[in-house]
C-alpha cells in the first residue's frame, strides 16, 4: 500500500496491531454487516 | 450453523494455517490444499442434502467434459446447466420455477460462482488437452473449491489456476513483504467490517426516510443520498472482501487476479466495468459478449457490425445483471446496465466521429470533461445499484399505491 | 497453404478490418501493437478470418487469439484438418 511501505518497521507493526484490534472489535461486537455473497 | 464468511473463526484460522501448510513443496501439496478446501466446503454446507446437491453440481462438469465435443452437446449441456441453476437459486419470477417444489437447503455457498468456473472448464477442455495442460480430478476440485475464491470470486480460469499452483519459481518473501501482505488483508477487513458497515447503515437510514416524507423533492433527495451510500457500501464491501482473499492467497503463494482498480476514477461506464469486478467483466466478455456478437456478425448483422456490437453488449449486461440476484430488481438492474453500456458506446462513437481519434483523446483530457463524466458515471452507477440488495420494485410499487 | 502464405492472407484481412493498408503483421504482433484492436474489432477480425480461410473458431479459441503467431498456427492446423 502506498504510504504503509514507507513507514519504519515499528510503526508498521503498531498500525497492524491497531487495525487488528479494530477489526476484531467490529467483527465480535456484531457489526451487522454481511458480506455480499450473491444470492445470500 | 451461522453463515460462513470471511469473518468466521474458521476462515480467519485458514488464512493463518494455509500459508504454513502450503510452504510444502512436495507432491502432496495439491492434496493438502484439497483437504483444506474440502473441510471448508463441508463446513459451509447447511445440511447433508445441501452437501449432496453441491457435490453433484461440482463433479458433473468434470466427468461430462470429455464427452461434450459432439456437435450440439455443449449448447444442450449449458442449457440444462442454466435451467438447473435457475431452479437451485430459486428465480421466483421465472414462470415454471414456481411449479416445482423447492427448499432453501438446495442453495449452497459459491453456487453462483461455481457456474462460471464450470463453464470455463468445459469450454476450454479440448484446448487444454491439446495444449497438454494438467487436468486431474484433484486439480479440478482445488480450482472449483479453493476456499479463497469460494465465497464470491474473483473468477479465475482453470488454466491460470493450474499454472499458478504448480509454479516452480516461488520465492520466500522478506519480512517487509510479509508486513505488506498482512496490511492488505487487515485493510480489507477494515473496509468490510468498518467502512462498508457505516455506509450500509447510512444507506438503510436514508432508504427508510424516503417513504416517510410527503414532499416529492425530499423523496428524490433521500433517494439520491440512499443511492450514493449504497454504492459506497458495495464498493467497500466487495473490494474489501477481495483484498482479504487476494491478500490471503498471496500469503500462501497463490496468485488470485485483481478484481478492482480504482473504479471511482472511471470516466465512462465501459471504463467502470473494466475497473469494478474485473474478473466478471472479463468472463462475460469472453463467454457471452464474444459468442453473441460473433453469431450476430455471421448472421443478421453481417453488414451492421456496430449494431451487432450494441445488441451483444445489451444482452451481455442484461444477463450479467440477472445473474446478480433472483428477483425482478436484478432484471431491471441488468436492463439499466445494458442501456448504459449501449449509451456509453454510442456516445464514444459519436465523439470520435465529431472530433476524430486525436481530437477525442484531447477532449477526454480536459479537466472539466473529466469531472463531468466522472460525476455522470457515479450517479448512474449509484442509481442502478439501488436495485442491488434492496427491493426497489416493491418500494416503488408501495409508493405508487400510496400516492393513488 | 504454407505459413508465409497464411501470414500474407491474414495481413490482408487485418488491413480490411482495421481499414488501414499500412498494417503489417508478424508472429510477435499482439493486440497492443495494432491501434484499434479492441473487443469490437477482435470479434470482427475472427469472423473475417473465418470467412477468408473457410474455418470456424470455437469460443475457447476466439478468446486465446491475441497473438498473431498463434493465429497463423491455428489457421494452419485447421486448414490441414479440412
Amino acid at each position: 500500500m502506498f504510504f504503509f511501505d514507507k513507514l519504519p518497521v515499528a510503526l508498521k507493526l503498531l498500525l497492524l496491531s491497531l487495525e487488528l484490534a479494530i477489526v476484531l472489535y467490529a467483527v465480535f461486537q456484531g457489526s451487522t454487516t454481511t458480506v455480499l455473497y450473491q444470492g445470500f | 450453523m451461522p453463515e460462513f464468511s470471511i469473518g468466521s473463526y474458521i476462515f480467519g484460522g485458514l488464512l493463518i494455517i494455509s500459508p504454513l501448510l502450503l510452504i510444502w513443496k512436495g507432491r502432496q501439496r495439491p492434496v493438502i490444499f484439497f483437504l483444506l478446501n474440502l473441510f471448508t466446503f463441508i463446513i459451509s454446507c447447511k445440511s447433508s442434502i445441501t452437501l449432496a446437491i453441491a457435490v453433484i453440481w461440482v463433479l458433473l462438469p468434470y466427468f461430462l467434459a470429455p464427452f461434450l465435443n459432439k456437435k450440439g452437446a455443449k449448447p444442450l449441456f449449458f442449457t440444462l446447466l442454466g435451467l438447473i441453476y435457475i431452479y437451485l437459486m430459486n428465480y421466483a419470477w421465472v414462470p415454471f420455477i414456481r411449479l416445482l417444489p423447492w427448499n432453501p437447503l438446495f442453495k449452497f455457498i459459491g453456487l453462483s460462482y461455481f457456474l462460471f468456473r464450470e463453464i470455463d472448464f468445459v469450454l476450454q477442455y479440448e484446448g487444454l488437452r491439446e495444449a497438454g495442460v494438467r487436468i486431474s480430478l484433484i486439480d479440478y476440485l482445488n480450482y472449483m473449491l479453493s476456499f479463497y475464491t469460494l465465497l464470491a470470486g474473483p473468477i479465475i480460469r482453470y488454466e491460470a489456476f493450474v499454472e499458478d499452483f504448480y509454479r516452480e519459481d516461488r520465492a520466500y518473501f522478506s519480512g517487509n513483504e510479509l508486513l505488506s501482505k498482512l496490511q492488505r488483508i487487515l485493510w480489507g477487513y477494515l473496509k468490510v467490517y468498518v467502512f462498508s458497515a457505516l455506509f450500509n447503515n447510512g444507506g438503510d437510514y436514508w432508504f427508510e426516510r424516503i417513504s416517510e416524507t410527503d414532499a416529492v423533492w425530499k423523496a428524490v433527495l433521500y433517494f439520491l443520498l440512499f443511492s450514493f451510500f449504497n454504492s459506497a457500501f458495495i464498493y467497500f464491501n466487495f473490494s474489501g472482501y477481495c483484498d482479504v482473499v487476494i491478500g490471503g492467497a498471496d500469503l500462501a503463494g497463490l496468485s488470485v487476479k485483481e478484481n478492482f482498480n480504482k473504479p471511482y476514477l472511471a470516466h465512462s461506464l465501459t471504463e467502470f466495468w473494466n475497473r469494478h469486478h474485473i474478473s466478471l467483466s472479463e468472463w462475460i466478455r469472453d463467454y457471452i459478449y464474444s459468442p453473441v456478437f460473433k453469431a450476430l456478425l455471421s448472421g443478421p448483422c453481417r453488414k451492421k457490425a456496430f449494431l451487432g456490437q450494441c445488441v451483444a453488449l445489451f444482452a451481455t449486461f442484461l444477463i450479467a445483471g440477472i445473474w446478480h440476484g433472483t428477483t425482478v430488481n436484478y432484471v431491471i438492474y441488468g436492463f439499466l446496465q445494458g442501456l448504459g453500456m449501449v449509451f456509453s458506446t454510442v456516445r464514444k462513437k459519436r465523439l470520435i466521429k465529431k472530433f476524430g481519434k486525436k481530437g477525442y483523446r484531447e477532449y477526454e483530457k480536459r479537466k472539466l470533461v473529466g469531472i463531468m463524466e466522472n460525476v455522470a458515471v457515479w450517479t448512474f452507477i449509484s442509481l442502478s445499484f439501488a436495485f442491488v440488495g434492496y427491493d426497489l420494485v416493491g418500494a416503488l410499487g408501495f409508493l405508487v399505491i400510496r400516492g393513488v | 497453404m504454407d505459413l508465409e502464405e497464411i501470414r500474407k492472407k491474414l495481413e490482408n484481412v487485418f488491413q480490411t478490418v482495421f481499414d488501414d493498408e499500412e498494417i503489417e503483421i508478424g508472429d510477435a504482433t499482439t493486440a497492443d501493437d495494432i491501434d484499434g484492436w479492441d473487443s469490437l474489432t477482435h470479434v470482427q477480425l475472427i469472423v473475417a478470418v473465418e470467412e477468408a480461410f473457410n474455418c470456424k473458431f470455437s469460443v475457447a479459441e476466439t478468446i486465446k487469439l491475441k497473438n498473431v503467431g498463434e493465429f497463423i498456427r491455428l489457421i494452419e492446423r485447421k486448414a490441414a484438418n479440412a
